[in-house]
């Protein structure tokens, strides 16, 4: 069904599956005992039916097109940083940043080298 | 009426959006993609810029910007596009791949609680830290199901996540660890969101690693902090 639509150039068609999965995602959220946001749900709903459906694999560029945007779309969540300063107060402001710098860093080279160490070398 | 006036509200949130993204990438792009002139950091910068001059409260925008979730949550199901294309490499090392990610989001709990303990933050931040990894959807839905922080929680999370982008890609090349599955892994465990969306940009060949990484990652997160959610403070 996708493939003739898609080869007709409606890349719009193609983004109803992750629109679709999304709200299937966002259905079944209340139901599981842990708490996932849909969109997650939905990621891996995606991810099964790329393995298994080969016909949705033509939906593929388009959510490529999709990823390009993600930058922009995070930032609306990136200015409500401001309103919720109020709950830092100020003398706990440079501890803070202080923390998310150094954990974060921290973060990262221990997944990296937990990868260099765990992980065989990638491909040939 | 009012209606009208809140679809007007909205249309120019995103227009708003639009624009300062497009002009802060214009900046990236002109400095060559380099880690400090991050798009997402810069393109805020220009909003909360662009509010105050028309005061505007942020409180606002924030609620007429918030139709921008929906387009959101279908680009965060889409990053199962980047994981797709590296599926057999992954499916040949899956609990390999598990067990790092174990480690790195153990890590980004314990490092953050531990920190906020010794520096003596507050119990709502030592709450709130705990999530700063994960991406901001996945701290809100974390805090709401253990009656944390999560409005604060989401903000650390962002900026968590500009930090790690900001910093990360830069220190992992200088300690030879920047192959693209380790930088990948590495940035998606450490930096979500934000981190992957700059990895797309500057190292597309690690992005899709990590995309995986912040979605085992932030499950991973959801599963272990509410066994340990009791004693953080």
């Amino acid at each position: 069904m996708m493939q003739p639509l898609y080869r007709r150039g409606k890349r719009l068609a193609a983004l109803l599956v992750p629109l679709m999965l999304l709200l299937a995602g966002n259905a079944l959220a209340p139901l599981l005992p842990l708490r996932l946001p849909g969109a997650i749900i939905g990621m891996v709903l995606y991810l099964l039916a790329l393995v298994h459906i080969p016909a949705l694999r033509a939906t593929l560029p388009a959510a490529h097109a999709l990823i390009g945007l993600l930058g922009m779309l995070i930032v609306p969540a990136a200015v409500g940083l401001v309103p919720a300063f109020p709950a830092i107060s100020n003398s706990s402001a440079g501890r803070l940043a202080l923390l998310l710098v150094i954990t974060t860093l921290i973060t990262g080279i221990a997944t990296a080298l937990l990868a260099k160490a765990l992980l065989k070398p990638a491909g040939p | 009426m009012n209606g009208a006036i809140d679809i007007a509200r909205q249309l120019a949130a995103i227009v708003l959006v639009v624009l300062a993204f497009a002009a802060a990438q214009r900046i990236a792009r002109r400095c060559g993609h380099a880690p400090w002139a991050n798009p997402v950091l810069g393109a805020a910068i220009i909003i909360i810029a662009v509010l105050a001059a028309a005061d505007v409260p942020i409180v606002s925008f924030e609620s007429h910007a918030a139709v921008l979730r929906w387009p959101l949550g279908m680009a965060i199901v889409a990053l199962a596009a980047p994981v797709y294309r590296e599926w057999p490499l992954i499916r040949r090392g899956a609990w390999r791949l598990l067990a790092v990610l174990t480690g790195g989001a153990i890590a980004g709990i314990a490092t953050a609680v531990w920190a906020a303990k010794w520096l003596g933050l507050a119990p709502l931040l030592v709450h709130a830290v705990a999530t700063k990894s994960v991406t901001s959807p996945f701290a809100l839905a974390i805090h709401g199901a253990l009656g944390g922080p999560a409005e604060l929680a989401a903000g650390l999370s962002i900026a968590t996540g500009i930090i790690g982008a900001m910093l990360l890609p830069p220190l992992l090349a200088r300690l030879r660890l920047d192959d693209p599955r380790t930088l990948g892994l590495a940035v998606g465990q450490a930096a979500h969101v934000v981190g992957t969306d700059a990895l797309l940009r500057r190292r597309p060949a690690a992005a899709p690693f990590a995309g995986l990484a912040l979605a085992v990652a932030g499950v991973l997160t959801a599963l272990l902090l509410p066994l340990v959610w009791r004693c953080l403070i």
